[in-house]
């Protein structure tokens, strides 16, 4: 059974081929096989002699859909992050503890900016220069949560757990600021 | 035969793909859908399919019979959705395709052309048409017609072998 699978397959790919059969090895029923084979490929042949290839080429152009993709994914995931610092790290900072005196205020802004806040209450003795001076650990503690926003940034995976720390960090400054113990 | 492979940065590769296999490609759904146009906008989406999937293409070997098969699924999806469309026969052919040509004896040659492949291609059953367009257009082994269609081995060479007695009846036919 196989070996007649076999034979077949040797024949049909002999009769199909671009080659010509061996002459004297076919019998008449290979030839006429061949011939109807000829015969069709000849007319398949005919057809395709008015089809202009050159102009089809022209037409057909590799699909651009994967640098299309790329560039909405990446749009995506920067505007995706900034959304999310935005709406973390804002309004953890903009409201102020209640109860703040704008000393306290005051001790966070660098020296170099007039305290403006100083003359509204009177009754506050007037803070120093040595008082309004840089103040080195609020400094620092910057300089933490700006690293730790920049690895936010860098990092999608991390960003929602990152952000939390921002959160709670500012937190603890801002109860500091309260307490006057920064 | 020396196959070129392409990359995802070189378009030039994609444009040697059109020009080596694009006659071919067009020639299958031609002779399958039987319609120049809808052959042109199902060879269009062979290419496009065969660029978006061309890592399959290299686990499966050379660019021609990889081509052939999506043209083949193609025109198989199809005719599922349309049947009637992919049965046309030799008139209905004719009608909806106008001829091509400089010249009125290019006409009638094209006309005559047209019209004796319509009626081997109309003799010939769905399946045994499949198989004898893969193997003369894909340049196909019949293992590899036999895995695209599919169907066993023997069944393949089955049609093809009845489909090559049925257009030898067709020309004993149109001799007497």
């Amino acid at each position: 059974m196989q070996d007649s699978i076999e034979q077949q397959l040797r024949e049909l790919e002999r009769i199909t081929s671009d080659q010509p059969l061996p002459p004297g090895e076919s019998d008449a029923e290979t030839l006429a096989l061949r011939e109807s084979w000829s015969r069709l490929s000849g007319l398949l042949a005919a057809a395709d002699e008015s089809w202009d290839a050159d102009q089809f080429a022209r037409t057909v152009r590799p699909p651009r859909t994967v640098a299309w993709a790329r560039i909405l994914a990446l749009s995506t995931a920067v505007a995706a992050t900034l959304a999310l610092c935005t709406w973390s790290f804002w309004p953890a900072q903009s409201p102020l503890p209640s109860g703040n005196s704008p000393a306290t205020v005051a001790q966070a802004v660098p020296s170099s900016q007039p305290a403006a806040t100083q003359s509204t209450d009177p009754a506050k003795p007037t803070m120093t220069d040595a008082e309004l001076a840089w103040d080195d650990t609020l400094d620092d503690r910057l300089s933490e949560l700006s690293g730790a926003l920049t690895v936010a940034g860098r990092s999608t995976l991390r960003s929602d757990s990152c952000l939390s720390d921002l959160d709670s960090r500012l937190q603890q400054i801002a109860s500091e600021i309260e307490v006057n113990s920064l | 035969m020396n196959i070129p492979t392409p990359e995802i940065s070189d378009a030039d590769r994609f444009s040697d793909w059109v020009h080596q296999y694009g006659s071919a490609v067009r020639g299958y759904l031609r002779a399958m859908v039987r319609n120049d146009a809808e052959a042109d906008d199902l060879a269009q989406e062979v290419f496009r399919r065969a660029w978006k999937a061309r890592d399959r293409y290299r686990e499966q070997g050379t660019a021609r019979a990889y081509l052939m098969r999506i043209a083949d699924r193609l025109v198989y999806d199809r005719s599922r959705q349309d049947r009637n469309e992919v049965n046309l026969d030799s008139q209905t052919w004719e009608r909806i395709e106008p001829m091509s040509g400089d010249q009125p004896s290019d006409r009638l040659d094209q006309t005559e052309t047209r019209h004796q492949l319509a009626a081997a291609l109309d003799r010939l059953t769905p399946v045994q048409r499949r198989v004898l367009l893969l193997r003369y257009y894909g340049q196909m082994s019949f293992t590899q017609i036999a895995e695209s269609i599919p169907c066993p081995l023997s069944t393949a060479l089955s049609h093809c072998r009845r489909g090559l007695l049925a257009l030898r009846e067709l020309m004993a036919e149109t001799v007497n």
